[in-house]
């Protein structure tokens, strides 16, 4: 099968499990927003399966192939980390040359094209980026890659508004250009939402949810109106969480919900996936201990 | 090809301090040369030799073991190498850079050599003549000293140089505690522990195994510099194997 399998994988620092028999699937030319709150696995996960690190049970395939121990399959990926390895009096030239030796198909030209557009200067070295800039380097690298599957771990950590948003539009172009998987790990959910057209949700190790953004968001409403007209309609029904404030009360139902069973009084909207997110996490605990 | 470009990073990563060091060397050999040279010239009957550069040189491969792990570990992860061509990478690039290294020793003998030819009051010479003074007495054969000398030294840097690796890798791998530990127990039992134990309860028996065993591992007894370029095979080996062993569960550590 082509894509990113990840099959039963479990994986424990300590007495913290932080991926709890994780079964997920990346398939290709895709773009995943794996959403968890701080601390969920979300970095865990990427680790294992670009095996940084060992899970305790379970395999991951790359194009079915296992991807650990295996040059074929791991150069298929490559993961933007929120953390440096690179040597810190390297200069951003080099780790270009160098991820260029590793990559084959990475675009040197690109790259440089990328540094120009966000204002990066390639003669800095690695320790002289401030938390930003690199973050914006360790993009232009992946983004450049040419990898089949590019993984990005907390890709806007300290980027401000303007860069972010040339990220999303350079992500979209680089992704209608040349098709490839993309998995954008992050809390900040609003701002990709505008740019994942699949989602998949971790909490505490475990994976919530897994579907397009549409079907997760087709049967997500938010009713509105007075608490006791408003309790009185969503009895029974599917509720993911509630608010209120003073004799007013918002719900939120994770069923469908028909415009016209709605009485009077009480108001229906679609909900956003930041608000579905915070629902759904929010429930039973949110983040891991 | 992975595995040529994890060579290739760790020859370029290792190529500046490799040749800051020979340039040193090399002045250094010409400096103490020369100074020899005129020295014996003013008084005509003192007789110098200058020999062991090669000692420098291993210390130097072991350090360079030691220290080349962990930043090439996490390059090579972040860019999708997988452990096995890691630790190929890591024996491959040992060779070639102790091969360089022997050459360039080489070549520093030749160089003394020359420098020092004909005052008889001046040696500067290899190592081997000194390690092994029976089998090269009298000058012998300069061209065999100088292929011996070039493939001992490639086996004895490769060697060092696994076990500086050995050392970083395991360094690597443990955890804060047992650094601590390791690094007090294990110089405090080499260097207070078992001499004391030695001098007191085995009167000195312990020490002269080691050495006695030392000797015969590298043929000194026997002027067979061949013995010392088996056991530094061995030990290349079974370090390699070791090697292997710690690095294929090593992980990237923040």
């Amino acid at each position: 099968m082509k894509g990113i399998e990840v099959k039963n994988v479990s994986k424990a620092f300590g007495k913290v499990n932080a991926l709890r028999d994780v079964s997920v699937t990346f398939e290709k030319e895709k773009i995943y927003g794996l959403l968890g709150r701080n601390g969920a696995g979300k970095s865990t996960l990427f680790n294992v399966i670009t095996n940084r690190i060992f899970p305790d049970e379970g395999m991951v395939f790359i194009d079915g192939e296992t991807s650990a121990g295996n040059d074929s399959a791991l150069q298929k990926i490559f993961m933007m980390s929120e953390k440096n390895y690179y040597p810190e009096t390297m200069r951003l030239s080099e780790v270009i040359r160098w991820t260029r030796e590793f990559y084959p198909d990475f675009d040197t030209e690109y790259a440089r094209e990328l540094a120009g557009r966000f204002g990066l200067d390639l003669r800095k070295k690695v320790k002289g980026l401030s938390t930003g800039y690199g973050s914006i380097f360790k993009i232009i690298l992946t983004l450049s890659s040419n990898a089949d599957y590019l993984l990005f771990d907390e890709p806007i950590l300290g980027l401000d508004a303007n860069h972010r948003d040339m990220f999303y539009k350079i992500l979209l172009e680089k992704y209608s250009q040349n098709p490839c998987t993309v998995v954008l790990s992050t809390h900040l959910i609003e701002e990709v939402s505008g740019v994942i057209e699949d989602v998949v949700i971790i909490r505490q190790g475990e994976i919530l949810k897994q579907a397009s953004q549409e079907e997760l968001l087709a049967n997500a409403f938010v009713i509105t109106g007075n608490a006791a007209e408003v309790d009185r309609f969503t009895e029974g029904k599917k509720i993911l969480g509630t608010e209120s404030l003073g004799g007013f009360k918002t719900v939120y139902l994770s069923e469908f919900v028909e415009k016209s069973s709605l009485p009077s009084g009480l108001e229906l909207s679609k909900m956003d996936l930041q608000k579905y997110f915070i629902q759904l996490t929010n429930h039973e605990g949110g983040e891991m201990a | 090809m992975t595995w040529k470009a994890a060579v290739k990073y760790r020859l370029w990563e290792s190529k500046k301090s490799i040749l800051t060091f020979f340039i040193i060397l090399m002045l250094l050999t010409a400096l103490l040369a020369c100074m020899a040279v005129s020295f014996t010239g003013d008084t005509g009957s003192v007789t110098i030799s200058i020999s062991g550069m090669e000692f420098g040189a291993g210390i130097f491969a072991f350090v360079l073991g030691i220290t080349s792990f962990r930043d090439s570990f996490r390059l090579m992860i972040q860019n999708g190498v997988s452990r096995k061509t890691i630790c190929l990478s890591m024996l491959v690039s040992g060779l070639i850079l102790s091969g360089i290294m022997s050459v360039l020793c080489g070549f520093l003998n030749v160089l003394g050599k020359w420098i020092s030819a004909g005052d008889s009051n001046v040696f500067l010479g290899g190592a081997m003549e000194t390690l092994y003074f029976p089998r090269y007495q009298g000058g012998g054969n300069g061209l065999q000293i100088l292929m011996e000398g070039i493939l001992f030294f490639f086996l004895l840097f490769a060697a060092v140089m696994a076990a500086g690796y050995f050392i970083g890798v395991l360094y690597y791998r443990m955890n804060k505690a047992c650094k601590i530990a390791v690094s007090v127990g294990v110089p405090g039992f080499f260097l207070f522990g078992l001499p004391i134990f030695d001098a007191v309860v085995t009167h000195g028996m312990i020490y002269r195994g080691f050495f006695e065993i030392f000797q015969r591992a590298y043929g000194f007894p026997t002027a067979n510099p061949y013995m010392g370029m088996l056991t530094s095979l061995a030990q290349l080996l079974l370090l390699s194997a070791c090697i292997w062993l710690l690095v294929r569960k090593a992980v990237i550590k923040d």
